[in-house]
């Protein structure tokens, strides 16, 4: 058929052959011809093709088929048959290539390594639209119920660094009242990439010990929309604009506890609940084909007031007033400066501003933090990649106390700057193997140290849809800033992650396995006696923690459901802070596990959600007691649901509400400073400021394409 | 290898040229001829391949990189796999974006863009179903306003309001209203000869078997 009319002509050279791979198996859809000519064929179904060329004299035949290289052969047209044996090889490259996995979860990417979908982050029961609450139900977090934040493999809060396009963010979570959770700072509406790393990730993020949380924000907006949200805790308006090559969101919310803390009782005398008004602008421009230019703006301020009792110290009922002031600026420019090169700059400038008054004393903490970065990407050929950047991170911290009646005031203050380059090569060696090898020098002005540290990971596919990654890396963290704010000298913290990971990915269904093993070094000690005094600061600690990470998710058993089961053993002990010796620390827990379940209706256009959470018990250390944090809380169980309903296209009404059976969870214990009368130190358990989070909200969309609403942003 | 699952029935394809022409116009009809027979899925890889050859040779003329193009759109949306279904829309977009280059705001191009938008949705609704409507709904609007009289790109948006309002188990005889203009214009346009020898004349059977689909 193909070779219709064609065969009338005379001076035919008839050219014919079959197409195979390597192994000699067919390979049907190739695309044959003559270079330069119409004149060719396709290979069918058994790899066989033939055709015939009125041309004459020397010609180059090409095969090309996708996934696979090119092939060539200078043949001679000269009316005689012509037979080839064409042989395709496999192009080894990133796309057919194996997707380097150890240690990060990524969501929403697109990439073959995905394991949550962008939605994941905003439809989980329990999680209320939190990005960390969310990551939370993965493997090699710890929950700690009434901190709110990321705790990875037996890292502390603070060891988790937040990313958002590339830049480096200060301060990511809101401010809350003690043992009070918080919640991170950035809406999880505005992202369309998130990448979770638990340890082992790339050379071009510092500053963090434990995890990277990589945040990429969504691209240019495709059409003008206005939402409304009218949520129990708040409301919130936003709109859209949208030019040919740029697009324009702001955002407004407002929002007030006050309601719902006066109909829902709460275990923590509040005088003035939280309140805060939060404003988003984000503007996108597309320069040129490949240029993206992204601005975005936070601004934020918070207000609560409160009776609070420290326990610990013998001030009884404190009423205190919390302020808090946020700027968040962001700049991202990324652009192909030729096939060869891609670039990417960054610049991100926050300043958060507290204000704590407690009676008639006063504690105002300043956090100002700036950084520039500038990445390029080279592209030597489809095996070898090469990321070279530099960045600069700019600090200044500053804490000063006041006392009203005495007149003592004190203030503490540090400025650091680090300045960082790093390099970092991938190459593929087959497919099947790719390596990253990685290194990333620092230079603190504060320790006023070099510092080096290596990065290794490595994938390899050994099977049609099963893999196994490996990575090493050497990490580190400034030191927190209320110890450094007292000790400038201290260095930055250290850690060492190796990472063994092995996965299958089939049929909508992932397992995942992966072992890890953690050294903590130069982690801050200091002497509880004399907390002022720079030289009883130390970066003396150390510490281990290993474990083992499982997590299944199945999307395609049962129709419409979807759900994942994540399990993380953990075994840590450190000796840093105030700790006589090596211990378990507070914030960990050695089991974990978490079931998510989210299941859509179609005849009631209802997605209901569960989420089951268990934690083994936590240390604590009762001073009535022998030995150092020897004691354990009772497991921590959560049982939450929610039930988002398209009433129109839309119109969605969400209600979620955690704790299910009312578990009265228990996160720790407080004990006096001081013994009381019989020689005993009296003790508080720390527990949920209310058994119940109940949030129901009502959310609108008003554009031109009726169909659209804020589904995906539940 | 399995029969396709939706017929596009693309024997309506018309070229108002005769044969024994220019090299070019030949090749063109011997792709448009193994386009209208095209019956298997390895056929359409083969129509696609046909007018890659052409597009390799003629970096002027938009044509041959939109009917590969095409015949890789029909490829994917007969097919199961989510996987291959990617593949296949991704190869699609590389040779729409190459005729685009050569023809910008052409109406046609615009209409295969949220074809392929369109089908990108049906691998995975949920995740996908609000970023790519919307994608497609602004490639067939602009489409729309550079050729309102076009009926291909009134039966596309017709089966992306379709499909939306499904999703939302809201009411679908908006939708059908317009696959029932769209066939109204195609016949309209039928027995118009274009200036176009090649210009794309596919989907009044897709528009008429929709119609069955709606219910009347």
């Amino acid at each position: 058929m193909l070779l219709l009319g064609v065969k009338l002509l005379t001076a035919q050279t008839l050219i014919r052959g079959r197409v195979t791979d390597k192994t000699g198996v067919a390979i049907p859809g190739a695309n044959i011809y003559l270079d330069g000519t119409y004149d060719g064929s396709s290979s069918n179904l058994e790899g066989s093709f033939e055709f015939f060329s009125g041309k004459s004299g020397p010609a180059l035949i090409k095969a090309t088929f996708v996934g696979y290289n090119d092939f060539t052969r200078e043949v001679e047209l000269a009316g005689e048959d012509i037979e080839l044996d064409v042989v395709l090889t496999e192009a080894v490259n990133r796309m057919q290539g194996v997707v380097i996995t150890a240690g990060s979860f990524d969501a929403g990417s697109g990439s073959k390594s995905e394991v949550l979908r962008a939605l994941d982050i905003v439809t989980t029961a329990g999680v209320t639209a939190d990005i960390a609450g969310a990551l939370n139900t993965l493997p090699g977090t710890q929950t700690v119920g009434e901190e709110g934040r990321l705790f990875v493999r037996g890292g502390d809060g603070y060891e988790t660094t937040t990313f958002i396009d590339g830049a480096y963010v200060l301060d990511s979570y809101d401010q809350s009242a003690p043992n009070v959770p918080t919640r991170s700072r950035f809406s999880p509406f505005m992202f369309s990439g998130t990448s979770f790393s638990t340890g082992g990730y790339s050379a071009e993020y510092g500053q963090g010990l434990s995890s990277a949380l990589i945040l990429n924000t969504k691209d240019k907006a495709i059409q003008n929309r206005t939402d409304f949200s009218f949520i129990t805790v708040g409301l919130e308006a936003a709109h859209t604009q949208v030019w040919e090559n740029s697009s324009l969101t702001g955002k407004l919310g407002y929002f007030n506890l006050d309601p719902y803390y006066s109909l829902i009782k709460q275990d923590f005398d509040w005088l003035n609940p939280p309140t805060s008004l939060d404003g988003n602008l984000a503007w996108r421009q597309n320069i040129g084909n490949d240029g993206m230019l992204k601005a975005y703006g936070k601004f934020n301020v918070a207000d609560m007031k409160f009776n609070y009792d420290s326990f610990t110290l013998p001030t009884g009922l404190v009423e205190t007033r919390m302020q808090n002031a946020y700027t968040h600026l962001n700049t991202s420019y990324s652009d192909a400066l030729s096939p060869k090169w891609l670039i990417r700059t960054g610049a991100s400038y926050t300043v958060s501003n507290e204000r704590i008054q407690l009676d008639q004393n006063q504690v105002k903490e300043k956090n100002l933090g700036l950084h520039l970065k500038a990445v390029g990407g080279y592209v030597h050929n489809d095996r070898l990649f090469i990321n070279l950047g530099g960045e600069l991170i700019s600090r200044e911290h500053s804490q000063e106390y006041k006392e009203y009646q005495t007149g003592f005031a004190n203030i503490f203050k540090f400025e650091e700057n680090i300045f960082s380059s790093f390099t970092e090569v991938e190459y593929y060696f087959t497919n099947k193997l790719t390596a990253r090898l990685g290194q990333r020098l620092e230079y603190n002005s504060l320790s006023r140290q070099f510092s080096f540290d290596p990065r290794f990971s490595l994938a390899l596919q050994t099977g049609n849809d099963s893999q196994l990654g490996l990575a090493y890396g050497r990490f580190r963290q400034s030191s927190p800033k209320e110890f450094l704010r007292v000790a400038k000298q201290l260095s930055p913290e250290q850690a060492t992650h190796y990472i063994l990971n092995y996965q299958v990915m089939k049929n909508q269904r992932t397992f995942r396995i992966e072992g890890y093993w953690k050294e903590y070094e130069a982690l801050v000690t200091f002497d509880p006696k004399s907390p002022h005094s720079p030289e009883s600061y130390m970066n003396h600690g150390q510490g281990y923690a290993r474990g083992i990470d499982l997590f299944f998710r199945d999307a395609k058993t049962l129709r419409n459901v979807d759900y994942w089961l994540s399990y993380s053993f953990l075994d840590t002990e450190r000796e840093y802070r105030d700790y006589p010796h090596r211990a378990a620390p507070t914030f960990s827990s050695r089991h974990n596990f978490s079931a998510v379940y989210k299941q859509f209706i179609d005849a009631i256009r209802t997605q209901i959600g569960l989420t089951y959470s268990f934690a083994s018990g936590r240390p604590y250390n009762n001073p009535n007691n022998d030995g150092f944090n020897n004691e354990r809380t009772p497991a921590y169980h959560d049982l939450s649901t929610n039930v988002s309903w398209l009433v129109k296209s839309n119109i969605i009404v969400y209600a979620s509400l955690t704790n299910l059976l009312k578990r009265d969870n228990i996160f720790g214990y407080e004990y006096r400073n001081e013994p009381n009368e019989e020689g005993n130190y009296e003790g508080r358990a720390i527990t949920q400021p209310a058994p119940r989070f109940l949030l129901v909200g009502l959310f609108i969309t008003l554009s031109k394409n009726k169909t659209t609403n804020q589904l995906p942003n539940l | 290898m399995k029969k396709l699952v939706i017929l596009f029935a693309i024997a309506l394809i018309n070229y108002n040229v005769k044969a024994g022409n220019d090299p070019y116009t030949e090749a063109m009809i011997q792709g448009m001829t193994m386009l209208a027979s095209a019956q298997e899925l390895e056929d359409y890889q083969a129509v696609a391949n046909q007018f890659e050859r052409i597009a390799n040779t003629e970096t002027e003329k938009w044509h041959p990189s939109y009917y590969a193009s095409f015949a890789m759109i029909i490829l994917a949306a007969n097919q199961q796999d989510p996987a291959e279904i990617d593949k296949n829309l991704e190869i699609a977009q590389g040779f729409l974006d190459k005729a685009n280059q050569l023809s910008e705001n052409n109406a046609e191009i615009l209409a295969l863009q949220g074809f392929i938008h369109m089908l990108a949705i049906g691998v995975d609704p949920g995740t996908r179903g609000q970023e790519y409507s919307g994608l497609s709904a602004a490639a067939l609007q602009k489409a729309q306003a550079l050729d309102p009289d076009n009926p291909r790109v009134m039966h596309l948006l017709a089966r992306l309001t379709y499909g939306t309002s499904m999703f939302f188990g809201a009411d679908t005889s908006s939708a059908c209203n317009m696959n029932d203009i769209a066939v109204q214009k195609f016949e309209a346009v039928e027995g118009i000869d274009s200036e176009d020898p090649f210009a794309p004349s596919w989907g009044k059977e897709m528009a008429l078997g929709f119609q069955n689909e709606c219910g009347n």
